[in-house]
């Protein structure tokens, strides 16, 4: 009991921390989202706000619609790379993977500003498609223009995890299968897809929970001009709109929002583990 | 399929196979009868297991041909061979119970689903698993999934069944009673199988012929008494089980072939075919050696060797006695235990062997 003890007491400095830069700003915001903007007074009006007034339902739905569309782009995308990742030479595949990690350690702005290069306006390839190939042009600052970017992104971090998913995968459970007399499609319906869905799972509910919250490459690109949540919470914490309390009930929903669609993807992931609850 | 009767259960024929420049199985033949319960047998990387696979369908050979019942299924995919196959990590599905997972088969086969109910129970029955259907097979006991692999195999009701190295992750108890329980149903079930382990204790025990495999070579095809009693190479004699040899060069001694080793002539079992000055080993087994203590006691006609005891190792039924030769040879002997009977270390002692007791080897 005693060695115990000792090890809780490491443990202090990353309670402290954790306290001071995640849980009282926490506390903070949700305290704030109940008061009122101009006298402070308690008022639910706030989130009355978020879920009546037109421009904060319309970035809500942007919100989840933006985050599906990456999670489904990045999920399928990821999962392809995975598979062929998965069936290269140790070598050829630790390159491809290391190479992969690299979209997570860039800045956004500078992920941006590559894009803006090479697909804005006047970007290398737009000129190519548009002047040599006579396509019409990629228009980068659109909805879809943001999935793509932010793909770059996604299909690395679903690439990494259905990577180590397909390696993992025990080839004696195809063999077995094949040898009960399941054809090649049965193994993967029966078999494969089953095996793989709970990694599947984890992995798409990283990408998901990070488009909800995506924020620095869309202000980069767009500014204002989608109306993300994110980008809602944070033209109220600037000057020009300033309005903390809105801020906050906004800050809260996103919260919610994210928090409920990773328990429930958690939920699905423990019924589809092996042995997990029905 | 017309003389299905006539011909082996399993055919191998001339099966080559190698995996870049190694040579995993060379040249292999090999006819498995109806009923017949055949292990492959030998060291890790001998190609036991490849062979096994090349049945199953998993691995194409480089060349030869591969029959089951008399339809060749050389190019046939594994899932429409019609074999079982139990894997060395059980391969259960771990998604599914293990109702599910003895269903399987029949489900992609498309049986009525009372039809699967019914057998799921029955073959539950035979590997004594009633009640377990329910569980998750990640909640199961090494020994449950390997009878859960095996009610699988068996389910479909194929025409042979493979097993690969399949008690080689439980723990000896458990290994010993699998082994006599997989012997006793493949002798209920009559079906023909095809058996891969390193383990020669288990080969002996259920086998009705061993395949003693060496670097993708068959060294020897015998029952198991064969095996152990009369190995016909060097590499046989010292897998399965323990042998002493004693190496040295034939002579011709008053009209008879011995052995000579160092300054000691051993006389050769009847009809052992030796031409003088070749190089031969001749092999005892441990319990077929016996100890005198003095001159007067050794038996007629018995080679004699003389030594020192070096290690002594009682062990209830059998007494394990280490006798060093003179040339720093160690030869080891199993003497069934006597009260009074202590071989004492450093004690002198003969070794004595009936020359029927020993098989020559050619190094």
């Amino acid at each position: 009991m005693r060695r115990i003890s000792h090890e809780w007491f490491f443990l202090i400095p990353i309670t402290v921390f954790l306290g001071l830069f995640v849980f009282y700003p926490l506390t903070r915001v949700v305290l704030r989202s109940f008061t009122d903007n101009l006298t402070g007074h308690f008022t639910l009006q706030n989130y009355l706000n978020a879920f009546t007034q037109t421009r904060y339902l319309g970035s809500l739905k942007n919100t989840l619609w933006f985050a599906g569309a990456c999670t489904l782009v990045g999920a399928v995308g990821g999962t392809f790379v995975g598979l062929l990742a998965s069936r290269m030479s140790p070598k050829a595949r630790g390159m491809l993977l290391s190479f992969y990690s690299l979209p997570m350690t860039l800045s956004s702005l500078v992920v941006a500003f590559a894009f803006i290069v090479l697909l804005g306006r006047n970007g290398v390839f737009n000129i190519i498609l548009n002047r040599y190939l006579g396509l019409p042009k990629f228009d980068l600052y659109s909805w879809h223009g943001l999935v793509v970017t932010y793909s770059f992104y996604n299909i690395p971090l679903m690439t990494l995890t259905m990577a180590s998913v397909f390696l993992n995968l025990d080839r004696s459970l195809i063999e077995a299968a094949r040898n009960l007399g399941a054809k090649a499609w049965q193994v993967w319906i029966y078999v494969i897809i089953p095996v793989l869905a709970p990694g599947f799972i984890a992995g798409i509910s990283i990408v998901l929970a990070g488009m909800l919250a995506a924020f620095g490459t869309a202000l980069a690109l767009t500014g204002m001009a989608k109306s993300l949540l994110s980008l809602q919470i944070y033209s109220h914490a600037s000057e020009s709109n300033y309005n903390i309390p809105q801020a906050s009930a906004l800050a809260v929903v996103l919260i919610v929002v994210i928090v409920g669609s990773l328990a429930t993807l958690n939920w699905i992931e423990r019924r589809l583990r092996p042995g997990g609850e029905r | 399929m017309r003389d299905q009767g006539a011909r082996a259960a399993v055919e191998i024929n001339a099966v080559t196979k190698r995996f870049g420049n190694v040579v995993a199985v060379a040249d292999f033949s090999l006819e498995v009868q109806r009923g017949e319960l055949v292990t492959l047998l030998g060291p890790s990387g001998c190609g036991k297991t490849t062979t096994l696979r090349i049945v199953a369908g998993f691995e194409r050979p480089d060349s030869g041909r591969v029959f089951i019942f008399g339809r060749e299924v050389t190019h046939v995919p594994p899932e429409r061979r019609d074999v079982g196959m139990v894997f060395q990590n059980y391969a259960l599905f771990p998604h599914m119970t293990v109702f599910q997972n003895v269903a399987f088969p029949m489900r992609i086969a498309k049986r009525p689903k009372r039809e699967i109910r019914e057998k799921v129970r029955e073959y539950l029955a035979l590997v004594r698993l009633e009640g377990l259907e329910g569980r998750y097979v990640t909640q199961l006991s090494g020994g449950q999934k390997q009878r859960v692999a095996l009610a699988r195999a068996l389910a479909r009701s194929p025409k042979i069944l493979l097993l690969d190295e399949p008690l080689s992750a439980l723990d000896a108890k458990i290994r010993i009673q699998l082994r006599e329980e997989i012997r006793q149903l493949q002798q209920k079930l009559g079906i023909t199988t095809l058996y891969v382990t390193h383990d020669q204790e288990e080969a002996l025990s259920i086998s009705d012929r061993i395949v003693v495999m060496n670097e993708g070579n068959i060294e020897q095809v015998g029952a198991p008494t064969e095996i152990y009693f009369r190995p016909r190479t060097l590499f046989v004699a010292s897998f399965v089980g323990t042998m002493n040899f004693f190496t040295g060069t034939a002579v011709t001694t008053g009209g008879e072939i011995k052995l000579k080793w160092h300054e000691v002539l051993l006389s050769l079992p009847p009809g052992a075919n030796v031409k003088p000055g070749e190089a031969i080993s001749v092999g005892v087994r441990p319990e077929r050696l016996s100890l005198a203590f003095d001159g007067v006691t050794i038996p007629p006609g018995h080679n004699v060797i003389p030594g020192d005891v070096s290690f002594v190792t009682f062990l209830g039924s059998i007494m394990r006695v280490e006798v060093m030769l003179a040339d720093g040879t160690k030869v080891k002997i199993d003497l069934p235990t006597k009260e009074g009977v202590n071989p004492q270390r450093g004690q002198k002692v003969y070794l004595c062997f009936s020359p029927d007791d020993a098989v020559v080897l050619k190094t």
